[in-house]
């Protein structure tokens, strides 16, 4: 008898793909904002890394394993004999739904819940900058290459950008995944 | 003992992705772009998944890599593993359940290496981290072997004949 993710065709792989994004997307999420409240609650000394840059190390981890965990998930939930290429396929995909899950909530964060975030944020990487006693010259370029928080161009190039390169690695941690989780047809 | 290549298609989709990768987070120094040594695109690509750090981070030609010495130590040692997978069979008995440990004995020494360092036991080096870096990479790319190249007994394939 079919089972009934085989007669839904390729739409079958779609909850391990929510699952893998909400974890990898929300973790981002949360320890990104988690990170930079625990910068702005420090007085800004001139060190380039702190807890809160320590934290979001954390989240880095997290962003890659969503092929993993995904893979894991259709294995133990849909079908354990599946291929490398699929498994490649459900992990990019995890990892480009889970940075739209993260950028959405981050936004929703940013722009409804604590609206003067970023601004604080930016006044407090300014200032740091300046805690470093820099020549004139390399303080003005160092501020300058801090990211605008008004700036959405910047931010929408920061989330392209991003969702490749996490599709890709997603894509790869997928294919480890698979390795691990899936049976050897033969 | 011969070796018996397969899905060569997604072996060179793998190799793809990983050059790719690895020459995104060398950074905007590869290509002598100075000028927009943070606000590149190579940083923003990587910016969900790496610290940046300056002072854990390598340069190349005066400008920082994308990402820290420890995710290039992944990211390179990566690439090696699946450039040199063909050849890794003809050398080693590949046996996934001891490259699995391998990968988890990898996890936990950079988590105690982090650690360590976090609460004051030790300070790790830019090259402490790569090559800790390194180890995990190399190590997840091993697991991928035996489904590109696999070993194949002789006799046992020529069994029947």
């Amino acid at each position: 008898m079919e089972s009934e993710y085989e007669e839904s065709g390729s739409d079958s792989y779609w909850a391990s793909v929510i699952f893998g994004a909400l974890v990898i997307g929300l973790i981002m999420s949360i320890m990104g904002l988690l990170s930079q409240y625990i910068t702005i609650s420090n007085e800004p000394t001139g060190a380039s890394f702190g807890i809160g840059q320590a934290i979001g190390t954390l989240a880095c981890l997290v962003g890659a394993i969503g092929g993993i965990l995904s893979t894991r998930h259709y294995a133990n939930n849909v079908d354990d004999t599946f291929t490398i290429g699929k498994g490649a396929l459900i992990g990019f995909l995890t990892g480009v739904v889970g940075v739209l899950l993260s950028t959405i909530v981050t936004f929703i964060w940013l722009y409804i819940v604590d609206t003067g975030l970023t601004q604080t944020f930016y006044e407090w990487q300014i200032a740091n900058v300046e805690a470093q006693n820099l020549p004139d010259a390399q303080m003005e370029m160092a501020i300058s290459f801090i990211p605008d928080p008004n700036s959405t161009s910047a931010i929408m190039m920061q989330v392209g950008i991003g969702l490749v390169v996490v599709g890709i690695l997603n894509a790869i941690s997928g294919m480890i995944g698979t390795k691990i989780f899936a049976k050897d047809e033969d | 003992m011969s070796i018996k290549a397969q899905q060569l298609g997604m072996y060179f989709l793998l190799m793809a992705l990983s050059l790719v990768v690895f020459v995104i987070a060398l950074g905007p120094g590869l290509f002598n772009s100075a000028a927009v040594s943070i606000l590149s695109w190579q940083h923003d690509a990587f910016h969900l998944l790496c610290h940046q750090s300056a002072d854990r981070s390598y340069f190349i030609g005066g400008v920082k890599m994308a990402v820290c010495s420890r995710c290039i130590g992944i990211y390179s040692a990566f690439l090696l593993g699946v450039l040199i997978m063909p050849l890794i069979p003809r050398f080693f008995f590949v046996i996934n359940r001891k490259i699995l440990q391998l990968i988890i004995v990898a996890i936990v020494i950079n988590f105690l290496d982090v650690l360590g360092n976090g609460i004051g036991i030790w300070t790790n080096t830019l090259h402490s981290r790569f090559f800790l870096g390194a180890f995990f990479g190399l190590s997840l790319a091993l697991i991928l072997t035996s489904e590109f190249f696999k070993q194949i007994n002789i006799k046992e394939k020529d069994y029947g004949k």
